[in-house]
């Protein structure tokens, strides 16, 4: 796979190949159907990715993570990385972990340890800093999207395909349902790449669901299987007849698997 | 440049086969598509906790009922703290059943163990239980609901969440458009939009799975 810088020119002609140089599309349309591509893609991938200092409020254990980035992923202070954890989880492991600081001492570290999410535009960390600190926040950054003819992207050959292959569905949209079900494999094939990419999404629940691969609920029952008392009821209900029910002796009975998930 | 109301404006009308962006066919009405996407912002950040708000609510001993921010939608995370002691801890979210029946008349917590902000009495209030004994700050974590959008040309407005999301919500505001009963029904198409917009809430819960608990 070899990366290039494909213009956005070159994105329209390349675009226009698939319906046989005939678009139905508008230069605006497809503009948009191209970043709206780039964003989703982004947004699985990791593509464009960031880091930039913030300095903390003393004593204040959130923090904005700013506008550039739009997911954090990874935090550091002084070149040591903080453990990522939730808000949840400070609450439930670490007592009053909100208002403790670096000069806190006990139990309390004397620098940053822990970081966790609050949303997609804040951080808090544990312990908040005594005096003013700067950490360096990193994760995925604002995707870059074309605007001019001569702006480009870096993509590999087969990503630039599946891109156009994102913006080509898009735009099917305006041709009604039937144009979609057509390009449908496109969007299946967009989203297979993207987990080729990231194989942390690959291996995830959403992956699954999105690609319409999620088996779980196949081989998990969804209730526990009757029991004998159930089963003889019914059969009484039925036809008027009680069945013989199997009773167990109680150490039988601890052995028999209650079944169910 | 972050999108704005506009700019999907724009985007919803050739989506939708309009001419333009003033919606001259009359399936859908402007007034409508505003109100549309304001509501399908706001159930997006109820539905993934995207954007989040903070606030602190001063709360007397011995009062149960607290009114909840105005543009509250669901909350993420509450804390008790003890005014005398400055010390925080978490509230679990709980309902009128639990708190009545949860404990025993043995127990008798010193602090607010519960809340319940769903089914206090009357809208946007909450409960606090038992009620506290001394004074104290009830800290909410919430998602909040987003300025309604005016789609004014000369002012655009951001539209609050990261523009990665934008689309997402665009095929909610979709979905609603082409499920309404009327000439431009399209219930293939809407179901299809729904399914799009439900994508990227999987996609923010992964992203932010295991990290807001």
């Amino acid at each position: 796979m070899s990366y290039q810088s494909t213009t956005l020119a070159d994105l329209r002609v390349k675009l226009a190949h698939r319906v046989e140089d005939q678009p139905w599309w508008t230069p605006d349309s497809a503009l948009r159907a191209i970043n709206e591509g780039l964003r989703v893609w982004n947004i699985l991938t990791g593509m464009w990715t960031a880091a930039r200092p913030v300095t903390t409020a003393p004593n204040d254990p959130i923090l904005a993570v700013g506008g550039a980035l739009t997911l954090t992923a990874r935090v550091s202070v002084g070149g040591i990385p903080l453990a990522t954890s939730s808000i949840r989880a400070l609450d439930h492991t670490i007592r009053d972990w909100e208002h403790a600081t670096t000069t806190s001492g006990g139990i309390h570290p004397t620098r940053p340890v822990y970081w966790a999410p609050v949303g997609l535009t804040e951080i808090a960390i544990y312990p908040a800093t005594a005096v003013p600190t700067t950490l360096v926040i990193s994760g995925v950054a604002t995707t870059v999207i074309l605007d001019d003819e001569a702006d480009y992207v870096d993509l590999g050959e087969d990503e630039i395909s599946t891109l156009l292959g994102y913006a080509l569905h898009t735009l099917s949209f305006s041709k009604g349902i039937a144009a979609v079900h057509a390009t449908l494999t496109e969007l299946v094939a967009f989203y297979a790449a993207a987990g080729l990419k990231n194989r942390v999404l690959a291996g995830s629940t959403v992956y699954k669901q999105i690609m319409g691969i999620d088996r779980t609920r196949l081989i998990r029952p969804f209730a526990a299987p009757p029991s004998a008392e159930s089963l003889a009821m019914q059969q009484q209900l039925e036809h008027g007849t009680p069945a013989p029910v199997r009773t167990l002796s109680p150490d039988t009975r601890a052995l028999v698997p209650t079944g169910g998930g | 440049m972050a999108v704005t109301d506009i700019d999907q404006l724009v985007d919803l009308a050739w989506r939708l086969v309009e001419t333009d962006q003033s919606f001259t066919s009359g399936l859908w009405t402007l007034e409508e598509i505003r109100h549309t996407y304001t509501d399908r912002l706001n159930r997006f950040n109820r539905d993934t906790k995207v954007m989040l708000t903070r606030v602190r609510i001063p709360a007397t001993a011995n009062q149960q009922l607290y009114a909840l921010p105005a543009d509250w939608l669901a909350t993420l995370r509450a804390a008790w703290i003890d005014t005398p002691t400055n010390r925080s801890s978490p509230l679990t979210r709980s309902d009128r059943w639990a708190a009545e029946r949860g404990f025993p008349a043995s127990v008798t917590p010193t602090r607010p163990i519960l809340i319940d902000d769903h089914s206090a009495p009357g809208t946007l209030n909450c409960e606090l239980f038992p009620a506290p004994i001394t004074d104290g700050i009830l800290a909410l974590l919430y998602a909040s609901t987003f300025t309604p959008l005016a789609f004014d040309d000369d002012a655009p407005d951001a539209l609050g969440i990261p523009d990665e999301f934008v689309p997402f919500v665009t095929y909610g505001v979709m979905a609603d458009l082409l499920s309404k009963d009327g000439r431009g029904q399209n219930l293939a198409l809407a179901a299809y939009c729904e399914q799009r917009y439900l994508d990227g809430v999987r996609i923010a819960g992964w992203l932010l799975e295991g990290l807001l608990g």
